[in-house]
């Protein structure tokens, strides 16, 4: 026989805000800190590997960069969000890393923009789907080297603003410049990406 | 809007219109504005080609799908973390 009392469905419990956790990793908790690298590990990944653009080193900056935020969370004194903070961290370690590197390996902006080097830039053409997509690979690798490419001052905001899609504010509290530097840093980046991928555009 | 002669061509509203430019494709979309970028574009074929390749471009990064984290890198993340907890925990 059915039975036609309502289902008692229980309510999704709502996460617990970030500067909650954070409260609670500061008083020791270290399942809490855990939880932050879940919700965000992704997100510093993105960033790391953008910056970096290859695989191992974006998994080095990304190691550190919650290692140092572990380390350092007791002083976090929520002036700004938990996010922006640790996104500033990742975006440091990403840049002195990279400052490291290209003391050992420079490379020039005139370098072919992608790592073989022989790939002609084509119009990509949206008639056929395997083409297309073949096209769009290739506009995104084109992408990637291009960004890698890009002057330090440059690449981080064009990451921050035009890939990861945060907003002006964010990005000005993130590398600690103002809003105006921010747009002017993010136009002049573009235009050497739009230098670059002129054939695409 | 300010004049200047542009390296090439004959448009003089160009410094002025790139700033424009530059707001709209960020996404100021105001009617205003909008309507001071076309109406500079349509009379200046440099600044109407930066209009459509910036545009392109942000559009492009837009599209840009979330990197993969790939499993090993994953891995080696919380290996990194649990043994720094270890070792802060066994202080």
């Amino acid at each position: 026989m059915a039975d036609n009392k309502p289902l008692a469905v229980a309510a999704p419990a709502l996460p617990v805000p970030d500067d909650e956790l954070v409260r609670r990793v500061q008083a020791g908790n270290t399942e809490a800190f855990e939880e932050l690298v879940r919700r965000y590990e992704r997100k510093v990944y993105n960033i790391t590997y953008r910056l970096m653009g290859n695989e191992q080193d974006a998994s080095e900056a990304l190691q550190d960069a919650f290692l140092r935020a572990y380390r350092f969370i007791g002083k976090f004194q929520f002036k700004s969000s938990f996010f922006t903070w640790l996104y500033r961290i990742a975006t440091n370690v990403s840049l002195s890393k990279l400052r490291k590197r290209e003391k050992v390996d420079t490379v020039s902006i005139d370098q072919p923009i992608n790592e073989a080097g022989d790939l002609p830039f084509e119009i990509p053409d949206v008639k056929y789907g395997p083409e297309k997509m073949m096209k769009q690979r290739e506009l995104r690798a084109a992408l990637q080297s291009a960004v890698d490419a890009l002057p330090e001052d440059y690449r981080s905001v064009v990451v921050l603003r035009d890939l990861e899609g945060l907003s002006n504010e964010e990005v000005s509290n993130i590398l600690h410049l103002s809003v105006a530097a921010v747009k002017s840093r993010l136009h002049r980046g573009r235009l050497v990406l739009r230098e670059k991928l002129a054939s695409y555009l | 809007m300010k004049k200047r002669k542009k390296q090439t061509g004959e448009c003089h509203d160009c410094v002025e219109a790139e700033e424009l430019i530059a707001r709209f494709v960020s996404g100021e979309e105001d009617e205003e504005l909008a309507r001071q970028v076309l109406l500079h574009a349509q009379s200046c074929a440099d600044c109407a080609s930066l209009f459509r390749s910036l545009k392109r471009l942000v559009h492009y990064c837009s599209l840009e799908p979330t990197c993969e984290m790939p499993t090993t890198v994953r891995q080696e993340l919380w290996v990194t973390i649990r043994r720094e907890i270890h070792t802060r925990q066994s202080r």
